[in-house]
């Protein structure tokens, strides 16, 4: 019985990662085709507001007269590439910073670690909204970078403790004795265990980048011109949608947020469970 | 012949504490051995001594707070350049072999990663499967590819011992190598490391608590207490005849059940650690049965009065070799 | 009446790949005043069988067969509250690491005090204390130890203490597992002598739990080894230094460097333990025993009791087969 728990655990370790890719592939053709499967242009204003979905407006219309669900699909093209890439940005700046500052001691882990503790005493919300509004116009490009650039100090935290624990392990000095630099060291030998955590960290960065976009854009802050799914809650919001009973404007969106997370979660599970399997952990009594 | 590996009165000493009150704690004081090439030299004490302290400082992992320490004639570099240079003449066998593998590789890049920073060019597969075939894992295809997860203790310490054999080292340090296995097992990577040793003539600097593995493995012996060598010679002379109190008090603790005889008397206060150790004079004095007066003042110096023996007691037992027929007893042999 | 009589105990555990028996039809008995050790290399069941008898096991285990009778009372049958009349007060226990059995944050004082409080209602504190400094004389530890913290002791006092603990209400029986091995020899040889003397004073059992097998020789009056949960042979002391009976006690011996008689080659025990999830058939021991018989490989080895100890084995099956096994053995 227990044997046949093993299987299934294993097997579901493939079926995340099988999910949670489709999921993903899934919101990356919509990101890719998404002028071919939007059946009415980027901010076309020239329908009846507050229409229920229907043959011609899949997801109705908002407020505004425009079509919900070509919305949804231009919105996904923005919130993809802000997750995925402000979520790429994160963990390469947060593991970067978090295995140097854990693997040398002394001045180095120091200095980095007072430049993260200062940075986190402010608000990353509201120093996100501050940047944002300094910079001259606030594009796709711009809504990455400041996301990405901003998000990584939990991380590096975190990745730094990690790195701490791992320096003190046997295989480090046995590394040593090998003959083995430093550097790699770090990347060669410790860098691979820290892949667990670094997993972890990237679906939580990526899924807050998603949210934090969405936050901005809530907020008004992002590029008034470009669509997304925190742009169209942004607006249904502002424009009373649920007085409405207009729920075609507010639940697709935030499934739609929701499902790219759960994507992403279903892939480090996935692959963790795969990465802990392989290494033979499933063979141990 | 000039010794292989040299360390001269080596020290280390641990600071801590603040600007105002800082403690130092002397791990190692003034340690000087020699090994030869072939030999396999014991370093035998119990946890604490400083002889894990001193194994590091000798593979360069730690610098000695005084004193040097040369591979055949030159000074171990501690600076990146001159690690590889190191590590191609000197390698070390971990106590523990869950812990000092990377569980996250293969055996193939465990042991072939090493190969390849140490000048091996192209695929290293193949001297990968020699190595493990001369370390006992046969068929060694079965192994290549396996994680450490799924090898036992005994497989993960071949496995090491294999990855520091192919890079081919003059020495081999082994710290207590087998102390977290089975017993059965740790018999075993022993006598492959005895193997080895001749095949590749290699020279050990086997670190131990257990006066019985020393023996098995060892022609020389040294005995560290308090972070000094209390007593060292012959593996054979030690054990029949030990001339320092503590190596005495270590001999007879050890469980012998074959060994007949009264033990000696005062063995018992050998237990009382109430006090902590000295820091001048003899070290071990609050615990010997024999101490006088003159025991706590000075250093006291190692006496090698007899060849190849030395002993840093003021009232060594014995006397001279007399007395070593009065504790040799020969026990039934049990082992066929 | 033996104190302890353990009888076809099967102790399962359950693990990613199925359920085991950790501990599979294990038997012996325990007489009063007795020293007896279980020996065995790791995974063989020798703490899981103390484990079980002590009521100890923790996660999956759980006693699935056999009977443990102590005093002449069924153990196995008792409710956990029944058991709690005899844990510590009649059977207590000494684990490996002193501080898995000291509270670090309290006073050996109160430590000692707590343990007599327990388990004896009405006891004034005077008189409580009184008895603790009584046990701290017996260990041999000064009494103004009472007052220190265990993080304040060596280690080797502090197992000195774990034994004054155990000993607080006179117990019948004392479980020790591996008491001494995270300690140094010589620390290690004034425990060991300290517990022959108090138990040569009070007259309880042990049951010694130990891979160090020489060690044991030194202390038990009777031995019995474990082999992949299986009791492979019981034997007095004597008989074991004589030479034992089983080829997996005689590897075992083999396998331990001695500093007496001459230096020769160990042999040592090649192979390794099987798979208790799907244990193979007939002798557990034989894919690495050096005189497996064919018999070994289907049919369960025969327990052929002797004057001086019991072995499990098909070399004994036959009388003109155990004299050469005996041969062998020496």
């Amino acid at each position: 019985m227990a044997t046949t728990r093993t299987d299934s655990r294993q097997r579901s370790g493939r079926g995340k990662l099988l999910a949670g890719t489709l999921i993903l592939a899934f919101f990356a053709v919509v990101t890719l085709a998404a002028s071919q499967l939007a059946p009415y242009p980027k901010n076309d204003i020239d329908f009846e507001s507050w229409l229920a979905p229907s043959g011609a407006h899949l997801l109705g219309t908002d407020s505004y007269g425009q079509d919900v669900f070509s919305q949804l699909v231009y919105g996904t093209r923005t919130s993809f590439l802000v997750g995925i890439l402000a979520g790429l940005i994160t963990t390469v700046i947060g593991v970067l910073v978090g295995v140097t500052a854990g693997f040398y001691r002394r001045w180095v882990s120091d200095a980095l670690m007072f430049l993260v503790d200062l940075l986190l005493i402010i608000p990353i919300m509201a120093l996100m909204i501050i940047l944002a509004s300094y910079l001259p116009s606030m594009g796709l490009t711009s809504t990455i970078l400041v996301i990405g650039l901003l998000s990584w100090l939990y991380m590096a935290r975190s990745i730094r403790s990690q790195t701490l624990s791992e320096r003190q392990r046997g295989y480090v000095e046995a590394a040593r004795v090998a003959g083995m630099s430093n550097v790699s060291v770090m990347l060669r030998e410790i860098l691979p265990n820290l892949y667990p955590i670094i997993l972890a960290n990237l679906v939580s960065v990526t899924t807050q980048a998603v949210l934090a976009e969405a936050g901005l854009s809530f907020l008004g802050i992002g590029d008034p011109k470009n669509v997304s799914w925190g742009t169209i809650l942004a607006l249904a919001h502002a424009n009373n949608a649920i007085m409405y009973d207009a729920w075609w404007w507010i639940v697709p969106p935030g499934l739609a947020t929701a499902l790219f997370c759960f994507g992403f979660i279903l892939i480090g599970n996935g692959s963790l469970e795969r990465y802990r399997y392989k290494r033979g952990a499933a063979q141990q009594l | 012949m000039k010794p292989l590996l040299q360390v001269d009165n080596v020290s280390q000493v641990y600071e801590s504490g603040g600007l105002l009150r800082k403690s130092k704690m002397r791990a190692v004081r003034g340690v000087s051995l020699e090994l030869h090439q072939g030999e396999v030299l014991a370093v035998v004490g119990e946890s604490g001594c400083g002889k894990s302290t001193l194994a590091r400082m000798i593979l360069g992992l730690l610098p000695p707070t005084e004193g040097r320490v040369a591979l055949a004639g030159r000074p171990i570099a501690r600076r990146f350049a001159g690690r590889l240079e190191t590590a191609k003449r000197l390698q070390m066998i971990f106590q523990d072999p869950f812990e000092s593998i990377n569980a996250n590789q293969k055996v193939e890049t465990v042991i072939g990663r090493p190969l390849q920073l140490h000048g091996a060019k192209g695929p290293v597969r193949g001297r990968v499967l020699e190595l493990l075939r001369q370390v006992g894992l046969t068929p060694a295809e079965d192994y290549i590819d396996k994680y450490p997860s799924q090898l036992s203790g005994g497989q993960k310490q071949r496995v090491m011992i294999a990855r520091a054999l192919g890079i081919g080292p003059r020495v081999l340090i082994a710290d207590e190598p087998t102390s977290m296995l089975d017993v059965s097992i740790g018999i075993d990577i022993m006598n492959l490391m005895l193997d080895l040793k001749r095949d590749h003539d290699l020279s050990l600097l086997w670190i131990t608590h257990n006066l019985g593995s020393a023996r098995y493995m060892s022609d020389r012996i040294v005995i560290m207490f308090g972070g000094q060598i209390v007593e060292s010679g012959p593996t054979e002379e030690i054990i029949a005849s030990p001339r320092h109190p503590y190596t005495e008090a270590l001999l007879y603790a050890s469980p012998d059940p074959w060994r007949k005889g009264a033990e000696p008397a005062g063995i018992e206060a050998a237990d009382r650690a109430e006090k902590g150790l000295p820091e001048d004079g003899c070290r071990f004095r609050h615990r010997c049965p024999y101490a006088q007066a003159d025991c706590a003042l000075g250093e006291i110096p190692m006496d090698a009065a007899e060849p190849q023996r030395g002993v840093r007691c003021l009232y060594p037992l014995g006397g001279g070799a007399a007395s070593a027929s009065s504790i040799r007893i020969e026990r039934k042999d049990f082992t066929g | 009446m033996s104190l302890l009589e353990v009888r076809d105990l099967q102790i399962e555990y359950s693990s990613a790949r199925g359920p085991f028996n950790a501990v599979d039809g294990v038997s012996f008995s325990l007489e009063r005043g007795e020293i007896f050790g279980l020996a065995g290399e790791s995974g063989c069941g020798k703490s899981t069988t103390a484990y079980g008898i002590g009521r100890l096991l923790r996660g999956s285990a759980r006693v699935v067969g056999g009977s443990i009778r102590f005093d002449g009372v069924e153990l196995t049958g008792l409710s956990d509250a029944q058991f709690d009349t005899y844990r510590w007060a009649r059977i207590s226990i000494v684990l490996q690491s002193a501080m898995n059995n000291l509270n670090p944050v309290m006073k050996v004082k109160d430590q000692l005090t707590d343990a007599i409080f327990a388990h004896r209602k009405g006891v004034s504190r005077a008189d409580a204390l009184r008895q603790a400094a009584e046990l701290m004389e017996l260990v041999d530890l000064p009494k103004d130890r009472l007052e220190r913290f265990p993080h304040e002791l060596s280690g080797g006092m502090r197992q000195r203490v774990v034994i004054a603990m155990a000993l607080a209400l006179r117990p019948e029986l004392i479980i020790m597992d591996e008491p001494t091995t995270a300690l140094d020899v010589i620390t290690q040889k004034g425990i060991i002598d300290k517990i022959i003397e108090l138990k040569r004073t009070f007259g309880f059992s042990v049951l010694f739990i130990t891979h160090d097998l020489p060690l044991m020789l030194e202390i038990c009056d009777r031995v019995g080894v474990m082999y992949a949960g299986q009791m492979a042979e019981i034997a007095t002391r004597e008989r074991m230094l004589a030479g034992a009976r089983h080829p997996y006690t005689q590897g075992l011996l083999r396998s331990f460097p001695s500093l007496t008689g001459p230096r020769v080659r160990l042999a040592g025990i090649t192979g390794s333990t099987p798979d208790l999830v799907a244990p193979p058939q007939g002798c557990r021991f034989r894919d690495r025993c050096l005189h497996a018989l064919p018999a070994c490989g289907s049919v369960a080895p025969p327990v052929r009791s002797e004057e001086d100890g019991i072995v499990s084995c098909h070399l004994y099956a036959k009388e003109e087969m155990r004299h050469e096994a005996v041969a062998a053995g020496r």
